[in-house]
């Protein structure tokens, strides 16, 4: 994981409960930089918008507002 | 009797037999790779590969998971089947010990699709073969 990946995962963790409460359940809300940067109703729609800002890269963090991520899972094989 | 264009059926290979589907993934720059999973109705991630091919196939990056497999890296993958007319971006995992396993049930299984993947389409299995079809609502 490189330091732009840990610093949006850091951010994600702080802002998960904020996230919630501040954009529609399933909004998709993309970080970079340790930061939000933008956010659509839609993954394409995302991805124009991040396009507009210049930021239509790959290591763009991106999850859904209101989406329980577990911390943990368990796969059994 | 369902339009055989408008399903995917694959007789059960590996050993022991298992469940399995043929996916195509599609990076940003429109490469495509297509690739047979393992399917486990009781994987709770949409799809789990390695970490090369999740390098080369996200679109964007995301949230990183325990597993007792080791950390589970998120990433946005684009998934289509064809014969179903799906085309999705989903969130999806990698983790090579994971696919190092499953690849002990067939070499030429790319990794693990599970519950959340399944959902988006009617899957189904009888004695031969295991088959997935689009949902009856869209």
């Amino acid at each position: 994981m490189n330091s732009n990946q840990r610093k949006n995962q850091d951010a994600f963790r702080k802002l998960k409960r904020e996230l919630r409460n501040q954009y529609p359940s399933g909004r998709f809300v993309a970080f970079d930089d340790g930061q939000i940067v933008a956010d659509a109703a839609s993954f394409d729609e995302l991805t124009e918008a991040l396009a507009a800002i210049g930021k239509d890269r790959p290591d763009v963090f991106v999850v859904q507002a209101g989406v329980d991520y577990p911390d943990e899972v368990f796969i059994l094989l | 009797m369902p339009d055989p264009l408008s399903e995917q059926r694959n007789v059960y290979k590996g050993e022991p037999a298992r469940a399995w589907l043929r996916l195509r993934l599609i990076s940003p720059s429109d490469r495509v790779q297509e690739l047979e999973f393992l399917v486990d109705t009781g994987n709770p991630c949409a799809i789990i590969i390695d970490t090369p091919t999740m390098q080369f196939l996200r679109w964007r990056g995301s949230m990183l998971t325990e597993s007792n497999f080791g950390p589970l890296e998120g990433g946005w993958l684009r998934i289509a089947v064809p014969e179903l007319a799906l085309d999705v971006k989903t969130l999806g995992f990698a983790n090579d010990s994971v696919v190092r396993i499953v690849q002990r049930s067939h070499p030429g299984f790319a990794g693990l699709v599970g519950l959340p993947f399944l959902r988006m389409v009617e899957y189904g299995g009888d004695r031969g073969w295991f088959w997935i079809r689009p949902l009856a609502d869209g």
